[in-house]
């Protein structure tokens, strides 16, 4: 049977990045049996080496800035410097005549590119600082630069909002749209509030931020006769083929998009970047290929951010400390163009509570375009209502681990249905016990003397936090298996690894199926030409996506090769397994080494083909986790340090679990980063960002961190997808900050409800405890 | 005495780049980076901010580590300089490479070369350093992936072999339990 | 920048012959090759002076203090056993700067030179220091800004080793065009923006810092260098303070840092003296008199809408780095 090849196709929805899409998907012709809690794995489940480590430490590992291409020409970009307004002249004829300088381009050289509110690509339009008015393609980057400042520019300077800074937020004049508002609501949320004995309402706000990735943005990109060939620093080998044949409106067949390493991208690369664009018009104009990498201003300024948000909350609970009512109102400021995805999201799923109102009004603003930032939405969301939570528990006087004990949800409440497992209690218990806690501990008379007197230099504090995460990963992927000649086997998938180890796992699955020790594997990804489709490296989708069609593909091609050995062992194929690089017949002692077969079949060709099928319909797939952090607070200073950060994820079967924690750490640093440091700084008068670089932008150095503590709550899902996986790459940034913010809270008495938690914050904040020390004593 | 200023052209300099004597010609606005990556084609090393911030593009300067985005190609002249790509002596990769590895101490890998260079320079000062001595050699090097953790334990790991001890990494570290 | 001209200085003589308007000093770049790659420096010459002979010497005794060249770099200083005993203050100072990787480069004249750091400048935004006619800073984001001395320009200076080097009263050798040399202190080697707004120090067109020298005075004595940052690494302080104690009158010389357009030094005659009898110390006169001294420290500070939070801060950082001595 050549599988796949019937497969039928059925409308269903797919869930990427929390949101809903409408999608055919393809039902597979046979899928295999799913490896369960049991199955006996020799490679999937665990810890291997990543098989791109040593290229990575020798500085082999080829990055899309390394290209270098015989006759390549450098490009940069003159940026607007107003946030908003029009170009009222600009001049190229100086640039042009500059030494080394092959073509500028501005928007009348271009076709016509709709690109942002049907505005084109090189617009006149000046929408955010950093927009492209125009672009230099010269012999070196600095010509190109040189160039670029010599192109006679005038702007007429247009009204700008940057950002919340007017709240309540009505209406931002100027903008393209009306503010939209989204909202959702279950029971009634106005009578629950009324009738809670306890209710708490605090506003909290959460700051833009960036990705930072370390390899900055960029392409190369040259014509080979009639097709365009792209190496990209992207998430989305596909996406930016698709995108960028129609924005060249040629065919997809045309066009080559190659990303064999990626440093880094944490939702950033997920699209085709003006960059990419600009670099193939440049290149089509001059008849060579254009490198055109940003620095590390531009990736700052038009490379998508976390958006600003503002929200408000409202909990009411009844005395039990059962929760009644969430009321969640935010405002969200996406920047001059962004999509609608919703911090309210976290407030309909993570606990149990009948009456959820969520209400998110989004704005556009003259800042760059809002990107996906790992988690997107949530890691917002989780900020305010998980600090809200604490705030209701210390109203209640109740122990804020076992508030949330009484609050776990038991279905996912939205769609009405179970969910594959509901680990979000085993992941607070798993918290609670490694951080040893218990309501009161004797931090507590500590508390009092920092209250009352100025006896205390510094004190600890601890919180927790939770998340939810959708993370079944879904349709479509697409994965060949080419066994070759010597026994040994190649897979081709039309993802990419921006770091996460994709690559490694997908190698530990074929391997797994094959029976192949892993370095008879080799992976190819990142590839339009030699890959079939798989989707962009995000919503945590990988592994659960494409691992699926990899293991299909693989059995597809077993399959095959079992036939030829059932041939050589004149034993029926069913009878035949793969293991350790031999085939054997259940039962006996007969078996044959793979290479034996493969010589067998000499220069014929074994392809298998796998696909990703539909997600279970009956059952919500979702990663849950709790992080305990310990602080400590410099009362003097305001300064907070993290002590230790106690992380409990569940994943399904982790197919690498060193890669798995690897996910955990990073998560977790970069939640901390946007717990203490992490913000876009924008003048509000004049509408720029003043913190372009990576030492104004303060991410964690290796000084920051604090002792890590990881906990992979790792049981297979059959019932997600037949290899047991759930994904895990976002969740663990969720739930960091509040859970710093909210051991900030127990350390000084008063909540910062505003991120980061800078020392003038938190002074400020300690400030207002000790002058309200008799109400802040009262509890507890 | 005062010589008159060079004119403006090119700059002929010439160096030792891992333990090869090379001579480079290039405009005196090159910054050694650009040196290195351009001029010499070793792209081991990396551009991350260009501006001192991210040390992405560390290498040592007569053992040192010094950010080559900072350091003008000019000041190197006559001077010593070593990337990744002078880490491995043939196949035989550098302990911290291969602690690096077997760690997963690098996951995106594009901070990698740097912090492998700077870890060099401070094995290769103090063979046994403590946690505060990693800190401070390395808290220049920003990683957005790792969360450092792995970086701190593949660090301890490589000293540990080059001082020739038989190590593992612990099942519980000291920062924090696997 | 492409027309940039490079010189390999062999002597400061030579060095300061050659800066004219257009010619910048180059020593560590770490500072200079940012602002060069920004755009807010665009000399025709840079003149290299790392390749000097003793440019980069540092020699310390008790007897002599220390004499350092200003091409000396900071993991240097902040290494020299003899800086680390006698001028702790200093060699912390020195050693909280950066990263390793700037230290290894960078240099105490430098250093001590370096522009500031105001996120308004930096971002090429017209101000004051950038030949502009306002300060935005003061309108705008105001957080980082000075409490003290401010105004018309409000950046304060970034500088970890001047505040050291500040209350340990060093004096600057400064090279002329012409060849000679003259000596400053650094307290008026640093000047507010109400006297100069263009630059931060009172080094003339032709000038070139050719050495730092501490007093023996200090030598040995108790001191301290504190600075507050944000980060645990890698940061400019939010607030520092240097303390130094004069050996024979035991009063304290106290300069801070993060608070205003200049290394601040604080004028010890409106400082009270601090409560030392024959018996000893007594801890809580002791922790009275650094609470007052905090505040006497801080009197005369404005804070703007958002950076009020230094003179808190700063109150605190005196008052807990004092508090070091409150037992003998």
């Amino acid at each position: 049977m050549t599988a796949a090849t019937t497969g039928r196709f059925v409308t269903t929805t797919v869930e990427v990045e929390g949101r809903e899409e409408i999608a055919v998907v393809e039902l597979p012709a046979f899928e295999p049996l799913p490896w369960g809690p049991r199955e006996r794995l020799n490679l999937a489940g665990k810890a291997a080496e990543r098989l791109d480590a040593l290229a990575k430490v020798t500085g082999t590992a080829r990055y899309t800035s390394d290209i270098s291409l015989p006759g390549m020409l450098f490009a940069a970009a003159l940026r607007a410097p107003i946030p908003s307004g029009r170009v009222t002249l600009l001049d190229t004829t100086a640039a042009k005549r500059l030494p080394g300088v092959q073509a500028v381009l501005t928007g009348r050289d271009i076709p016509l590119i709709p690109w942002l509110h049907g505005e084109p690509l090189l617009s006149s339009r000046v929408r955010y600082p950093g927009q492209p008015v125009a672009v230099v393609a010269a012999e070196s980057l600095r010509q190109a630069q040189l160039a670029v400042e010599r192109i006679k520019v005038r702007y007429r300077v247009g009204k700008h909002v940057v950002g919340l800074q007017q709240f309540p937020v009505r209406r931002l004049p100027g903008m393209p749209a009306p503010p939209f508002t989204e909202r959702v609501e279950r029971g009634d949320v106005r009578r629950a509030i009324k009738q809670s004995p306890a209710v708490v309402t605090q506003t909290y706000r959460v700051p833009a931020v960036l990705h930072q990735a370390l390899e900055p943005h960029g392409s190369v990109v040259f014509w080979d006769g009639g097709r365009v060939v792209v190496y990209d620093s992207t998430q989305g080998v596909y996406r930016v083929r698709r995108e960028l044949a129609e924005y060249l409106g040629i065919g997809e067949h045309r066009v080559r998009v190659v990303a064999e390493h990626v440093g880094g991208g944490f939702g950033s690369k997920n699209n085709c970047g003006s960059y990419t664009v600009l670099a193939a018009l440049l290149s089509k104009a001059t008849g060579r290929p254009v490198k055109f990498i940003l620095d590390r201003r531009e990736v700052c300024l038009d490379c998508g951010h976390r958006p600003e948000t503002i929200m408000r909350v409202t909990l009411g609970a009844a005395r039990d400390g059962v929760l009644q009512a969430i009321d969640f109102e935010a405002w969200i400021a996406l920047g001059a163009d962004g999509w609608v995805g919703g911090p309210g999201q976290i407030a309909r799923q993570l606990y149990r509570c009948e009456n959820v109102r969520t209400v998110e009004h989004y704005f556009y603003t003259n800042v760059g375009p809002m990107s996906s930032m790992r988690a997107p939405y949530h890691v917002e969301g989780a900020f305010a209502l998980e600090s809200a939570m604490d705030l209701l528990a210390r109203r209640l006087r109740i122990d804020p681990l076992e508030f949330r004990r009484r609050n776990l949800p038991d279905e996912d409440q939205e769609k009405k249905r179970p969910y594959v497992s509901l680990m979000l209690g085993p992941c607070l218990e798993e918290v609670s016990k490694r951080m040893g806690w218990r309501p009161d501990r004797p931090g507590d008379t500590d508390r009092r003397r920092f209250l009352t007197g100025r006896e205390l230099r510094v004190v600890r504090g601890r919180g927790i936090a939770a998340q939810i995460w959708p993370s079944g990963g879904g349709p479509p992927a697409y994965a060949f298996v080419r066994i070759n000649r010597d026994g040994t086997a190649e897979v081709a998938t039309g993802t990419q690894d921006m770091g996460t180890g994709s690559r490694t796992v997908l190698a530990q699955i074929a391997a797994e199926v094959l029976g192949l020790p892993l370095d008879r594997v080799r992976v190819t990804l990142g590839d339009t030409e030699s890959c079939p489709y798989a989707n962009n490296s995000w919503g945590s989708m990988t592994t659960a996506s494409v691992g699926p069609a990899v293991r299909m593909a693989a059995e597809d091609a077993l399959r095959q090769l079992l036939e030829a050995a059932a041939d050589l062992l004149n034993v029926p194929a069913d009878k035949l397994v793969a293991r350790r690089g031999r085939i054997v017949a259940r039962g006996t002692r007969r078996s044959v080494s793979f290479e034996k077969v493969t010589e067998h079949l000499g220069d014929i060709v074994i392809v298998g083909r796998g696909h990703r099928g539909p997600n279970p319909t009956t059952v919500t797939v979702a990663s849950f986790g709790v992080q305990g952090a310990e602080v400590e607070v410099d009362l003097e200073t305001g300064v907070v340090r993290v002590l230790r950060i106690v992380a409990a994820h569940d994943c399904g079967r982790a197919i690498n679990p060193e890669l798995a924690e690897s996910q955990l750490h990073g998560g977790i640093i970069q939640g901390l980063g946007y717990a203490l440091f992490e913000r876009r700084l924008q003048d509000r008068r004049l509408g720029v960002p003043l913190n372009c670089g990576l030492h104004e932008y303060k991410v964690p150095t290796l000084a920051d961190i604090p002792a890590i503590e990881t906990r992979l709550i790792s049981v297979a899902e059959p019932a997600a997808n037949h290899v047991g996986v759930k994904g895990l790459g976002e969740p663990p940034i969720i739930p960091t900050a509040p859970a710093i913010a909210n051991a900030v809270f127990d350390a000084i008495g008063v909540q910062v409800t505003e991120l980061p938690l800078t020392a003038a914050r938190v002074l400020a904040a300690i400030k207002k405890a000790r002058r309200r020390k008799k109400g802040v004593l009262g509890v507890r | 005495m005062a010589r008159r200023a060079e004119p403006p052209g090119h700059a002929h300099i010439s160096l030792e780049v891992n333990g090869e004597p090379v001579e480079v010609s290039f405009p005196p606005h090159k910054t050694l980076l650009e040196v290195l990556r351009e001029d010499l084609g070793l792209t081991g090393t990396k551009h991350g901010c260009e501006l001192g911030e991210c040390g992405t593009c560390t290498v040592l300067l007569d053992g040192q580590p010094v950010l080559s985005c900072l350091v003008l190609g000019v000041a190197a002249a006559g001077r010593k300089v070593k990337t990744v790509e002078g880490m491995a002596r043939g196949p035989e990769l550098h302990p911290l490479q291969r602690a690096f590895a077997d760690l997963g101490a690098a996951q995106c890998g594009y901070c990698t070369p740097g912090i492998l260079l700077a870890a060099e320079a401070l094995l290769e000062r103090n063979p046994r350093p403590t946690r505060q001595d990693i800190k401070e050699a390395l808290a220049g090097n920003l990683c957005r992936c790792t969360g450092y953790i792995k970086i701190y334990e593949a660090v301890e790991l490589a000293a540990a072999w080059m001082r020739g001890e038989d190590a593992a990494p612990p099942e519980e570290s000291i920062y924090g339990r696997r | 920048m492409d027309s940039l001209g490079f010189h390999r200085a062999s002597s400061f003589e030579e060095a300061a012959g050659l800066l004219h308007s257009g010619a910048a000093v180059l020593a560590g770049g770490t500072d200079l090759v940012p602002l060069l790659k920004d755009g807010l420096v665009k000399p025709s010459l840079l003149v290299f002076i790392g390749d000097i002979p003793g440019a980069a010497s540092i020699s310390v005794t008790r007897r002599g203090g220390a004499r350092i060249g200003a091409a000396a770099k900071l993991t240097d200083i902040a290494n020299n056993p003899g800086v680390r005993r006698l001028f702790p203050a200093l060699a912390e100072a020195c050693r909280s700067v950066g990263t390793l990787q700037i230290r290894n480069v960078a240099t105490l004249g430098g250093n001590l030179c370096q522009r500031p750091r105001c996120w308004y400048y930096r971002s090429g935004i017209a101000c004051f220091k950038s030949g502009g006619e306002s300060c935005p800073a003061r309108d705008g984001l105001d957080e980082a800004l000075a409490i003290l001395g401010g105004g018309p320009c409000w950046a304060v200076h970034p500088s970890d080793p001047a505040v050291a080097l500040l209350a340990l009263d060093a004096k600057i050798t400064i090279r002329r065009a012409d060849g000679s040399v003259r000596e400053t202190s650094l307290a008026d080697f640093y000047c507010l923006p109400s006297d100069r707004l263009d630059r931060e120090t009172r080094l003339d067109a032709g000038e070139i810092v050719e050495r730092i020298t501490v007093p023996a005075r200090y030598a040995g004595s108790p001191q301290r260098y504190a600075k507050v940052t944000q980060r645990a690494a890698w940061d400019f302080a939010l607030v520092s303070a240097a303390v130094v104690w004069e050996k024979r009158r035991f009063r304290p010389r106290i300069a801070l840092g993060g608070v205003a357009p200049r290394p601040w030094l604080l004028d010890t005659a409106r400082l009270s003296d601090p409560p030392v009898s024959r018996r000893g110390r007594d801890p809580t006169a002791w922790e009275l008199w650094a609470i007052r001294t905090a505040e006497q420290a801080l009197r005369g500070s404005r804070a703007l809408s958002s950076n009020g939070y230094k003179i808190e801060l700063a109150k605190n950082l005196i008052r807990r780095t004092l508090l070091e001595w409150r037992r003998v």
